[in-house]
């Protein structure tokens, strides 16, 4: 379960509070290179020039919800594998198989605890 | 000020608080579909202005100034010195859910508490919507001079593609072996693998399907070209990006049409009553009304035995008054218990909006018939069910955009809620113009899950074949509960109707759409029953679930497959022997088929469209009563609903329908 | 405090019970007009707990109605009600033979213009606490009824 803990990450949520608590998860676990966007175009923009190494995004944001978000940074060469860990009210089937056709690499639901945040990153870098 | 006193002061404005954000939901909702409506506006900005002005009394500084910063651009709307546009009435939605989470809060701990202390990115917002005509005007000039500089979505996604530079930080992250979401699920045994492919393959398709269409990626192309292009200073951080708003209309509101919903003045005379007051008072009258029928049949039996006599004709006079007055006064203390269903359905327009975002789906809400009154206690066990249904609709019914549009429908959904009356009931039906239900994938999955066989669902009709999404155990999922979500079976939303003696049916036709039909009883504790005799023993049973009642001889009774059935107009109707059921000595006459053309009774019941004719020695005739919970007694007891006390002084224990039918159904 | 002596100087002021007096301050029942009902219910409590006896009214009309029918020593209103607002009430008031004499205390979040002011006793800003305007209150009742 090695995290790499110099990871770059940036989280993408409307809600400026939700951003912060995330960061401060984040920083609870140990990253400490966080960056925010506050929607999906400011976010593609950033990811475009910042060398991100993970994704925390927001399902349910207006104008471009985090699966649309996710599918644009999919559609994309040089970031097509960049890991997406999306953040969701509630994890309904239907959603969850969207969430997998769409190419994220894990999900998690809110509210959460520093605890199962670090669970559902450690499950997307394994050993 | 004493403690107390000002609990009592926080409590009350907790209530009315909440009162009024509820009510913004809702106003919102249909300020979107009716931006100039002068009154509504004015109407929400009232409701701001006076949670503003009593938190401030109450020292509740954040949500003084997150209810000010609200205020100040509702002030300016109804002014008409700025329009609406939809991200400020998304800023102004969030403003709510914000001021709603600091006062439930309030409600909990009496104070404000820290976690809600910084809402200034919140109110920086607002307070830049409120500015907003004017800073639009200023971006737009700056915008045009630097139009070369800016980047759309378009060219920042070409450039990635083109980038070569980050690869190598890219590919450090692409080494590592980094996990999917279906191998995850995969792992955990959230999934099977024939799942996982399945959802693949249709990945494939569709990504094939886009092909030949030759869509362009991301289906939200155009909306964004249109918009001004954000400025993206690159060195900025987050927090200064301007946000621009400019009112355009996105694919969600454009097709939104205003229905006339008539906003009721809220200023009525009125006074709070403690709910426990209204259900003692309720509780009187019902043991009014037992001891009215006990003193009207007495007298009745005074009148023939004592025939001409002056006092038994007076005594006669008076009880019929009584009754009058006592019906009347039963009706008036239901009627205060009663309250418009619109409690309830305030809430979906906002929640059908929201899921409706989320899942990329363009609905409408029609709602028709709010004011309609309900008891108090039938409107609180509806809430729940109704939730489901709905979101089912959302969910489930409505197709996406795009699928619709293939078949030819509207890419906007209709999802119609109504509630109205008829006779004494109320009827709440929640259909949508969705994909509607297949009978033989339900009868299909009813076998896998082994709550039928296929003979049975050989047998079973259409109609039949869609109640059985009410069994228990149609809607658990096999895997564990994270992916199938809250878990709230369409079993429970039945259970719940039937708990206040209503009836639930669903109704669907494959590609029209689905309509579930809630048949409510105006009240719950005092039903018409028809009082029947088996044995020695009394029994009520609910006039609502009666259709008819036969009187047919014994010899007319076969066995089938061990089941005991007539043939009632040419289809066949199931039996139940009361006596049978409860174990009860039937009468000598009856039974065995020792007197074959001995006459019983049959009272024929029906809960939607199931029936079955429960078999009774004697039938007494029609008596209103009130229902008298068994509390603990009740408690294993399948096919009683309760007891009550006749007009003649007997207990009577008054039947469950629902769980009989049940019964004869298993069998 | 002015003296009662049967100067002339003093006031004589039109109650409903032809002039009678109070021991005190707290003997003259105030009347909150408030629309809303959690601040309508501060100030009621406000003023119990300070003595007074206490009449309210949630908007213009009732207000009007209970200052002529009832025997009102003090008025306290909010400005910004639907309906009848504060100030319509005050120049109501003080059209009325019955009522122009009673001390009206206006409130507000926000801060009027002078005319609108102009006949009231005095006006406080909201929010405000207790002892603001229960102090105002009292000053109202002495220098109107001469204690």
């Amino acid at each position: 379960m090695a995290l790499d803990l110099s990871m770059k990450i940036i989280v993408v949520d409307d809600f400026s509070t939700m951003r912060r608590i995330i960061k401060n998860i984040l920083k609870q676990i140990g990253f400490t290179n966080v960056d925010e966007a506050e929607n999906g175009q400011v976010a593609i923009s950033k990811i475009a020039d910042g060398n991100y190494d993970f994704v925390i995004s927001d399902w349910n944001m207006p104008e471009m919800n985090g699966i649309e978000l996710l599918k644009r940074v999919r559609a994309n060469e040089s970031t097509k594998d960049l890991p997406f860990l999306m953040v969701t009210a509630e994890a309904k089937k239907e959603n969850v198989l969207e969430a997998v056709k769409a190419g994220v690499n894990n999900y998690i639901v809110k509210p959460f605890t520093a605890e199962t945040l670090q669970e559902k990153i450690s499950k997307i870098f394994p050993d | 000020m004493r403690d107390d006193s000002m609990k009592e002061i926080v409590g009350d404005f907790v209530q009315e608080a909440l009162e009024f954000l509820e009510s913004l939901n809702e106003n919102f909702i249909e300020l979107e579909k009716d931006p100039e409506n002068k009154e509504l506006l004015n109407t929400i900005f009232r409701a701001a202005h006076t949670i503003k002005g009593s938190a401030g009394f109450l020292g509740f500084q954040n949500i003084v100034e997150l209810a000010h910063s609200a205020e100040n651009i509702l002030n300016k709307l109804r002014q008409g010195e700025i329009s609406l546009t939809p991200d400020m009435m998304d800023y102004l939605l969030k403003a709510i859910d914000t001021l709603k989470a600091m006062i439930i809060i309030v409600s909990k701990t009496g104070t404000e508490g820290d976690a809600t202390s910084d809402n200034t990115e919140l109110i920086k917002k607002l307070d830049d919507l409120a500015e907003g005509r004017i800073l639009q005007e200023e971006d737009l000039k700056v915008t045009a001079i630097e139009n070369s500089e800016i980047k759309t979505v378009d060219e920042i996604t070409n450039k990635l593609a083109h980038e070569e530079k980050h690869k190598e930080n890219h590919a450090k992250t692409d080494k590592r072996k980094v996990k999917n979401l279906g191998d995850i699920l995969l792992e955990d045994n959230l999934i099977s693998k024939e799942e996982l492919e399945q959802i693949y393959k249709e990945k494939e398709k569709e990504e094939e399907e886009e092909k030949y269409q030759q869509v362009e990626p991301g289906i939200k192309q155009p909306e964004i070209k249109e918009q001004k292009p954000e400025q993206n200073r690159m060195d900025a951080p987050t927090e200064e990006v301007p946000r621009l708003s400019v009112a355009l209309p996105t694919e969600d509101r454009r097709r939104l049409k205003p229905p006339p919903v008539p906003m009721p003045e809220v200023k009525e005379t009125t006074i709070r009553v403690d709910i426990d007051r209204l259900d003692n008072v309720m509780n009187l009258v019902g043991e009014l009304v037992l001891a009215r029928n006990r003193l009207f049949n007495i007298s009745s039996k005074l009148e023939v035995k004592y025939e001409g006599d002056d006092l038994s004709s007076a005594l006669a006079q008076v009880i019929s008054n009584l009754n009058l007055v006592t019906t009347d006064l039963q009706l008036a203390v239901m009627k205060t218990r009663m309250q418009p269903v619109k409690k309830i359905f305030s809430k979906f327009p906002r929640m059908v909006r929201d899921l409706s975002r989320e899942l990329g789906k363009d609905i409408e809400l029609q709602i028709h018939g709010e004011e309609t009154e309900l008891d108090k206690s039938v409107i609180e066990e509806i809430g729940d069910p109704l939730v489901h249904l709905i979101r089912n609709s959302v969910d489930h019914g409505i197709e996406t955009k795009k699928a619709r549009k293939k078949i030819g429908k509207p890419e906007t959904g209709i999802i119609k809620l109504s509630a109205e009356h008829e006779g004494n009931y109320i009827v709440i039906t929640v259909s949508d113009d969705g994909k509607g239900m297949d009978p033989d994938i339900i009868k299909k999955k009813a076998v896998e899950k082994g709550i039928i066989d296929d003979k049975t669902a050989l047998s079973l009709s259409d109609k039949d074949a869609l109640s059985l999404i009410f069994t228990p155990g149609f809607s658990t999922k096999d895997k564990a509960t994270e992916i199938s979500g809250r878990g709230v079976g369409m079993d429970v939303v039945k259970t719940n109707i039937q708990k206040i003696n209503g009836i639930i049916d669903i109704d669907s036709q494959i590609g029209q759409g689905s309509g579930v039909i809630l048949k409510l009883p105006l009240t719950v504790a005092i039903i018409q029953t028809l009082i029947v005799g088996v044995g020695e023993d009394i029994f009520a049973i609910p006039l609502n679930s009666v259709v008819e009642t036969l009187r047919i001889a014994e010899s007319s009774i076969q066995t089938i497959d061990k089941h005991e059935v007539i043939n009632l107009r040419k289809s066949v109707l199931s039996l139940l022997r009361l006596g049978r059921e409860f174990g009860i000595k039937e009468s000598d006459s009856i039974g065995t088929g020792s007197s074959l053309n001995q006459e019983i009774y049959v009272v024929v019941v029906a809960l939607a469209e199931k029936r079955i004719g429960i078999v009774v020695d004697d039938l007494y005739g029609q008596e209103e009563v009130v229902i008298k919970s068994l509390g603990d007694y009740q408690l294993g007891y399948k096919g009683i609903s309760g007891a009550t006390i006749t007009g003649d002084g007997k207990v009577v224990l008054i039947i469950d329908v629902a769980s009989m039918i049940e019964s004869v159904k298993i069998r | 405090m002015k003296r009662n002596a049967g100067s002339s100087k003093r006031t004589s002021v039109q109650t409903k019970q032809s002039g009678v007096q109070r021991s005190s301050p707290q003997g003259y029942t105030v009347l909150i007009v408030e629309d809303s009902l959690v601040v309508g219910k501060f100030l009621s409590i406000a003023f119990n707990n300070a003595g007074f006896k206490v009449k309210t009214a949630v908007d213009g009309y009732e207000a009007l109605e209970k200052a002529i029918k009832d025997d009102i020593g003090l008025i306290v209103t909010d400005l910004n009600m639907p309906e009848m607002d504060g100030v319509t009430l005050l120049k109501s008031l003080k059209e009325n033979q019955l009522t122009k004499n009673i001390p009206v205390i206006l409130m507000s979040s926000n801060i009027p213009s002078e005319n609108e002011i102009s006949k009231s006793y005095a006006f406080l800003q909201k929010p405000f606490n207790e002892e603001k305007i229960i102090s105002i209150a009292k000053k109202a009742i002495e220098e109107v009824y001469g204690h």
